[in-house]
């Protein structure tokens, strides 16, 4: 009993040492390369910096809205992939709102002007008749015709045949090339044109070119946009926040560690070892779980929950100085102690819970990143508390750690025991 | 220790902070409203050196606003140094864009090192549809506490575990009122943390009122005194439990940055707002409830209106 005790308190303390390094200091032995935990939860745009905008969607009378915005959704991830954003997010928020995330962005500008253009691509005869619009565009491209940038285009089908009668219909007549109502484009057709492949010819830059290029590719947005909120944070200004809150998690931790260790001595220190195992299985589920993030109000979260941890234990340990004091032994004043003190432990973890939970559903942006990070802390505190401190706490009590004063409870009460 | 006899005279405690609380909002016009609420732009520059903030406030100036639309606030010293700039929004996404560019040339002038480290633009309709949303999302979650904790122990101790806890959040509000912190989105979180976590220590002593309940009858001991023993009993965990969250959230106070700040300083208000009802308000108010009813049934029995009932 007594030795197979003490191996499990040496598993576990190995255990937790080996973790830990892996987790702090990562791996690297040849093809297995595991990054430090830290590293390994993706970070909210509030600590790594990017751009965050929030676009209102308008006309929500329309019957079929709730498509037209998930369109609307989908094109603009196209935009962004388009331009090389591919980590950029794109998530809907209540019922007409567009949420856009992307991250590592040195110039917010140019990117909400991407994201936020209309692109209504046209073509006119002179008496103004739409011939089609840039939904027939297959795939447009940037470019060069005599030297000048232009864009070249290629239609489908139905826009291959529309534009060869409207085409041959005009010929020596002008056709325009309008986007969202203004003219960029106004050649006069020399013959008609069958092959459903054609260029832009505009005062375009190289770059001017490819950007109108994405645009009449990524396609029109179904419904109008208006930018409501956006948000702009710098990298440097993101490290700042992460690196103080997580001095800050630190030293939390050391003085909670401190003080349970003052208050409950045996207890206090297999409590800590619990709390140590805590942080771990946290950080750990933070980085597996896929969609969370970590956001600067999402790390309060976290030193929030691991004050919360040790509430548990508290609980358990008063119980069982309780049970002590009433002249049981410990043995059976650790077991009864974590018997009766866990309907208030469940209790008081499930209202946290809901709190998260309501948080979860109503919160956006940075605030969803605390609710996550609150709501897996206190579940996985709660199996911390109880499971693991409850095993540390028979393996001390199997290795006759029973005196009284062990558990913070004075000697000249233990005479009744 | 008779918590329960001195309840007329502790429940005033949260109560008179209420009442201060609306006076010096009534008289201050409100809360200290963040962007998130008003609408607006919020802009922080970093300066890199000391500077005078007039020049900051005069590229603003420079951009068509007055002096009283703008506020500047200075930040940090030296390299540190930062203008936390808040502007009226243009409902104009392009021109706010304008306006950061031309403002950080402008500033340049004087500074070289300047630079807009962060901006947030909200939109006046986002605002009020994040009061709203506060607002319900704050009662909904005391609702399905109310119904938690009636389904999990009793009606009366749900009531009154809400009782405590509208209070706890009616301190937070009137002590960010009186303090003039700045309210922006994450006072919602904090909160619904509150909300989630002050419930516990009122769980902890009525957990152990539950408890006395089943050995104590009320021939040894009324309802009011029951309850004060109960927390006399579990006083040191709903302490201790309370300290050991506070050292870390004070911590992340002391040492995070501003945003963090505006965070965790209403969390602690309402963790020592929730310690206090749950010692000095809740269970005092179930017991002396419970103690109203019984008076009223051995009334109406002594009447011989009521049957006797088992409670």
């Amino acid at each position: 009993m007594k030795t197979r005790c003490a191996v499990n308190m040496i598993v576990v303390v190995i255990l937790l040492a080996a973790f830990g390094a892996l987790a702090i200091f990562g791996l690297n032995i040849g093809a297995l390369e595991i990054k430090p935990l830290v590293e390994g939860i993706s970070q909210g745009l509030d600590l790594r910096g990017g751009v965050s905008a929030v676009y209102e969607a308008q006309d929500e009378g329309q019957s079929d809205f709730a498509s037209l915005l998930s369109g609307t959704m989908a094109v603009l991830r196209n935009r962004l992939t388009n331009q090389g954003f591919t980590e950029a997010t794109v998530t809907q928020q209540g019922t007409d709102r567009i949420r856009v995330e992307i991250p590592d962005v040195d110039d917010p500008n140019e990117i909400l002007n991407i994201i936020g253009q209309p692109a209504h691509l046209e073509f006119k005869t002179a008496d103004g008749e739409v011939i089609m619009d840039g939904s027939a565009v297959v795939s447009a491209e940037m470019g060069y015709l005599e030297g000048q940038p232009v864009v070249h285009f290629t239609l489908n089908d139905e826009g291959s045949s529309a534009f060869a009668t409207a085409t041959a219909e005009n010929v020596g007549n002008i056709i325009s090339i309008e986007l969202d109502g203004e003219v960029i484009s106004a050649p006069t057709v020399n013959t008609a044109i069958t092959g459903g492949q054609g260029y832009i010819e505009g005062n375009f830059t190289a770059e001017s070119a490819q950007q109108l290029a994405m645009l009449i590719q990524s396609g029109a947005l179904p419904l109008d946009i208006e930018q409501i909120e956006v948000r702009t944070i710098s990298a440097t200004l993101g490290e700042d926040a992460l690196s103080t809150s997580m001095a800050a998690a630190v030293i939390g931790v050391l003085l909670v560690i401190v003080f349970m260790l003052v208050l409950y001595r045996l207890p206090g220190v297999m409590a800590s070892l619990a709390l140590l195992i805590y942080i771990l299985i946290d950080l750990f589920l933070l980085a597996v779980i896929p969609g969370v993030q970590l956001t600067l109000p999402g790390i309060a979260g976290i030193v929030l929950s691991i004050g919360m941890a040790v509430d548990a234990n508290v609980i358990i340990f008063e119980r069982m100085k309780e049970e002590m004091r009433a002249g049981k032994t410990v043995r059976a004043s650790v077991e009864s102690g974590f018997k009766r003190a866990f309907s208030a432990i469940l209790d008081s973890n499930i209202t946290t819970i809901i709190a998260g939970l309501v948080l979860l559903i109503f919160g956006a942006g940075s605030i969803k990143g605390f609710a996550i990070t609150l709501t897996i802390g206190v579940v996985c505190s709660m199996f911390t508390a109880v499971v693991v401190t409850r095993f540390l706490l028979r393996q001390m009590v199997g290795l006759n750690f029973t005196n009284h004063s062990l558990y913070g409870v004075r000697d000249a009460k233990e005479g009744k025991a | 220790m008779k918590f329960s006899k001195y309840f007329h005279i502790t429940v005033l405690v949260p109560v008179l902070i209420i009442v201060l609380g609306l006076v010096v909002g009534i008289v201050s016009g409100g809360m200290n409203l963040g962007i998130d609420f008003t609408g607006g732009t919020m802009m922080t520059i970093h300066i890199g050196e000391d500077f005078d903030s007039h020049v900051v406030s005069q590229a603003f100036i420079d951009q068509g606003f007055s002096d009283q639309q703008i506020s500047v606030t200075v930040s940090g010293s030296g390299a540190d140094a930062e203008a936390l700039v808040r502007f009226p929004d243009t409902n104009d996404a392009d021109r706010e864009n304008e306006i950061r560019a031309n403002v950080e040339t402008d500033i340049r002038e004087t500074y070289p090192q300047a630079e807009v480290a962060s901006s947030e633009r909200v939109g006046a309709v986002a605002g009020r549809d994040l009061i709203w949303n506060a607002v319900s999302s704050v009662l909904i979650a005391c609702a399905l506490m109310l119904v938690y904790i009636w389904f999990r122990f009793e009606f009366h101790f749900g009531v009154t575990a809400v009782v405590a806890l509208l209070l706890d959040v009616g301190v937070m509000i009137s002590m960010v009122t009186i303090l003039r912190l700045q309210v922006n989105s994450s006072f919602i979180a904090a909160i619904l943390t509150i909300v989630g976590y002050a419930i516990n220590d009122t769980i902890v002593v009525f957990d152990r009122v539950r408890e006395n309940l089943r050995v104590i009858t009320r021939k040894e001991m009324n309802r009011a005194a029951l309850a004060d023993l109960s927390v006399k009993e579990t006083l040191p965990r709903t302490i201790n439990t309370t300290v050991t969250t506070l050292i870390t959230i004070v911590t992340l106070y002391i040492m995070g940055v501003s945003s963090i700040k505006e965070f965790a300083l209403p969390i602690i208000i309402g963790l020592v707002a929730g310690n206090f009802t749950s010692i000095f308000v809740a269970p005092s108010l179930w017991g002396l409830w419970q103690d109203r009813i019984d008076e009223k049934r051995a009334a109406g029995r002594r009447a011989g209106k009521v049957k006797p009932k088992k409670a």
